[in-house]
């Protein structure tokens, strides 16, 4: 008899929950410490803020302008970023985390363009070296980042590792990115909310998932708004600038780690993201400035939009 | 035991001919949909198939091919 | 130019997601054991023409996993036969030595195709069927189980079968290893059997034993198609005759050893070696056709042993999805078969070596048959199955034209009926 235990945690900064079932709590914890310490051992190789990551030994030799010989697990994911930076067209941009420096969400003032530009020379994943295993910096002063693929790779090795441990039905939720182990028991999918960009505790839609992915990325993690223009975290790494045209993007997928990097994508493109999504394949939904929602062909009316008294904003389907 | 060398040639040369398949280029876990579909397993309905072989060994002097074992009858 | 570009990102990016270590779990993907416990029953009903042999079996099947690593099956068989099979062949011109013969009246039955050969009247052979209507009831269980490594997986397997004349008992041991990341899988296999015969109308006991190995291999091609080779071979050795059939020897007073009077002067008991070495080579073919949604399984067998017979065996089936989940699979089969050194509808004289059969399973003689099965599934759980098939079995469709006349011809029905749950 399959019972659901949830063992909530944080990491990555972020909250995270596992929901696995299993008979017995005692079998479920111990899957469940395996994957946490998995998830933790991630947070400790690529965290900017801990010293003695992976990812800040790669940005001391970056910071030189130097060359590093990187492990097996790294080369991957320079890999996969090098891919996301192809099919994005470069808006997708591992060394786009220096922008950083130029916009203080909390300072509400925009910032100098002279200093966004000084930023730019220093930004750009084609102007690094990366010929496996030996990435190379010939711009000294470049830093590397792996926020949109770290804490959903961490997911998919999660849930995967539940999988392996004998848990078929469950789920990991990582931060609002969430990789689906296995249904109910009786076979009934999860029900998934996806955050509405602007009225917090709301969902905007309800997707039933059997297995797969499901990541959602918007311009209401970090932002400020000036002027009544609202300026969001996701920079054009080519401007400088914050990107324009979607509140949100929900991005439905086998893996966690494609469904983050097709949402971050999305939301980088702009007004061209619904475009982009439809024609990349993906299942994916969106809501953009005015409020007004839609959905990729391919995701086949699998979502059900929740409307609710609108002020403003009007939610109906494509 | 009469059995003539060309017979044997004809086998070894359809198991060569298997291993040199063996070559072929990997395909991803993504695309084995279609080989995962229930109909395309090597045999989709066992117990069905079972109750042909079984009339086949009956009345016919072949067996062998499919699988190993399976015990026998009296079957006249 | 979107027509490329779609589909194209997301498998781009799904192929450089799947080279990050821990993406997938570590299972090997053919040798995973069942989810679930499934249980299913069959009936199929067997009717050969001419008022010959009818036989229902009623099958119960189960299959469970145990643990994450191990299944478990078991069936349950019981077979119930009755009607007459041939026994002996003689000339039509001796038909008359056929009423005293032991055992009580005996039917005679003059059976020829359409394009005998050329004999004379007298010397065509006619089959004579058993006398009285055989009844009996067969009951059969196996077990197995597997067990599933990463990439290896081994099964263990037995059974008992028991009727009144025969009582028969196997095991075997299989193993399946996947290699090269998944595209191919080796099998070994390695089988016992020991018969037991004790024929009703006889005061005999007799056994016979069989050993037989397979070695396999399943080779990937495509996303859409697969290529499997059998190779297996059996050793039999005992009594390998058939206790209840007869040979007919014109001027057979010469008692051969192992030639046993079977009542009447020109009558004995057949006689076959006491060895047999079989060899088999399977090729399977299945392509699977996206236009259609369905499967093609292409079989051909090459059977040889060393008593002369060579066999061919051709098997198409198409499997059709037809919406609403129902399926449909016509099929198609073809064999040929050609006979036993020792073989000869009856004998004119005595053979060197001693050895004489006159079973019509070991004459040469090609088999036609055609079926259709319907299967409907519900929710996914519940398979009810149904199927018909039509076989031919005629001397003159052997490859290479016939070796006897059509007088052993005969052809019959299968019917089968099915339902399969999965808990």
């Amino acid at each position: 008899m399959l019972r659901l235990h949830a063992f909530p945690f944080t990491a990555m900064g972020s909250p995270c929950m596992l929901q696995l079932y299993a008979p017995k709590r005692l079998e479920a914890k111990r899957i469940a410490v395996l994957a946490m310490a998995d998830v933790r051992r991630l947070e400790a190789r690529y965290s900017r803020y801990r010293p003695d990551s992976v990812l800040s030994t790669i940005n001391r030799i970056a910071a030189d302008g130097g060359t590093i010989t990187v492990d097996v697990e790294t080369a991957q994911l320079l890999n996969y970023a090098d891919v996301c930076h192809q099919e994005s067209d470069g808006l997708f941009d591992i060394s786009s985390g220096l922008l950083r420096q130029a916009w203080d969400f909390r300072s509400n003032r925009l910032p100098e363009p002279s200093r966004i530009d000084r930023l730019l020379n220093r930004v750009g994943w084609n102007k690094i070296d990366w010929s496996e295993p030996l990435l190379t910096f010939p711009v000294p002063g470049m830093e590397l980042d792996f926020g949109g693929i770290g804490k959903e790779y961490a997911a998919d090795r999660a849930a995967a590792l539940c999988l392996e441990q004998g848990i078929a039905h469950g789920l990991v939720d990582l931060g609002g990115d969430i990789k689906i182990i296995g249904p109910h028991p009786d076979g009934s999918p999860w029900q998934v909310g996806i955050r509405h960009p602007r009225r917090a505790d709301t969902i905007m839609a309800r997707i039933p998932l059997h297995h797969g992915s499901i990541a959602s990325s918007g311009d209401y993690e970090r932002f400020m708004i000036i002027g009544g223009h609202r300026y969001s975290h996701l920079l054009d790494p080519k401007t400088g600038w914050p990107v324009h045209g979607l509140c949100a993007v929900a991005v439905v997928a086998e893996h966690c780690l494609v469904a983050g990097s097709a949402c971050t994508i999305a939301m980088l493109k702009g007004e061209r993201g619904p475009a982009w999504l439809e024609a990349s394949g993906f299942q994916g939904l969106w809501m953009d400035q005015t409020g007004r929602m839609g959905e990729t062909c391919q995701t086949n009316n699998r979502l059900t939009p929740v409307s609710k008294e609108p002020s403003g904003f009007s939610t109906s389907q494509r | 035991m009469n059995i003539r060398n060309d017979v044997w040639q004809r086998i070894a040369a359809i198991l060569l001919l298997l291993l040199l398949i063996g070559g072929c280029t990997p395909i991803a876990p993504w695309q084995r949909g279609n080989l995962a579909k229930p109909y395309m397993a090597l045999e989709p309905d066992p117990a069905t198939a079972a109750v042909r072989r079984h009339v086949h060994v009956s009345k016919e002097a072949s067996s062998g091919g499919y699988g190993s074992g399976g015990g026998g009858c009296g079957c006249n | 130019m979107a027509a490329t570009k779609k589909n194209s990102c997301l498998h781009t990016l799904t192929a450089a997601a799947l080279a990050l270590p821990g993406m997938s779990p570590n299972k090997a993907t053919a040798g995973v054991p069942a989810e679930a416990i499934a249980t299913g029953f069959l009936y199929s009903h067997y009717d050969e023409c001419c008022n010959r042999m009818v036989v229902d079996v009623f099958e119960a099947f189960g299959i469970a996993p145990l643990g994450e690593s191990a299944e478990l099956s078991a069936s349950w068989v019981t077979d119930r036969i009755a009607g007459a099979s041939p026994v002996l062949n003689i000339p039509f011109g001796r038909t008359d030595a056929v009423a005293g013969a032991s055992g009580g009246a005996a039917k005679v039955s003059v059976t020829e195709s359409a394009r005998s050969l050329p004999l004379s009247i007298a010397a065509r052979p006619v089959q004579v069927m058993s006398s009285a209507t055989i009844r009996d009831t067969r009951n059969a269980l196996d077990l197995s189980g597997q067990y599933y490594f990463d990439d290896v997986t081994i099964g263990l397997a037995g059974g008992a079968s028991d009727e009144k004349d025969y009582r028969s008992y196997f095991s075997n041991l299989n193993l399946r290893w996947e290699t090269d990341k998944k595209m191919t899988t080796l099998a070994l296999g390695a089988g016992f059997t020991h018969d037991t015969i004790t024929p009703t109308t006889r005061d005999i006991k007799k056994s016979q034993t069989a050993v037989d190995s397979l070695l396999g291999i399943t080779q990937i091609l495509d996303k859409n198609s697969l290529l499997q080779a059998n190779m297996t071979y059996q050793y039999s050795s005992g009594f390998l005759s058939n206790p209840y059939k007869k040979v007919f020897i014109s001027g057979g007073g010469d008692q051969q050893p192992g030639l046993k009077s079977a009542g009447d002067p020109d009558i004995f008991w057949e006689n076959r070696p006491n060895e047999r070495h079989q060899w088999a080579v399977l090729a399977r073919y299945l392509r699977y056709f996206s236009d259609w949604d369905a499967a093609l399984h292409l079989d051909y067998r090459f059977h040889i042993d060393d008593w002369g017979i060579r066999s061919h065996t051709v098997e198409m089936q198409w499997h059709q999805p037809l919406g609403n989940d129902w399926m449909l699979v016509p099929r198609l089969r073809y064999y040929s078969q050609s006979e036993a050194k020792f073989y000869s509808p009856y004998f004119g004289a005595p053979r060197g070596n001693g050895f004489y059969s006159s079973d019509y399973r070991l004459s040469g003689f090609g088999a036609l048959s055609g079926g259709l099965t319907f299967t409907k599934t519900f929710f996914d759980r519940l398979k009810l199955h149904t199927g018909v098939e039509y076989s031919v079995h005629k001397a003159g469709l052997k490859l290479d034209g016939a070796t006897q006349p059509g007088f052993a011809d005969f052809s019959f029905f299968l019917i089968t009926a099915g339902i399969d749950y999965r808990f």
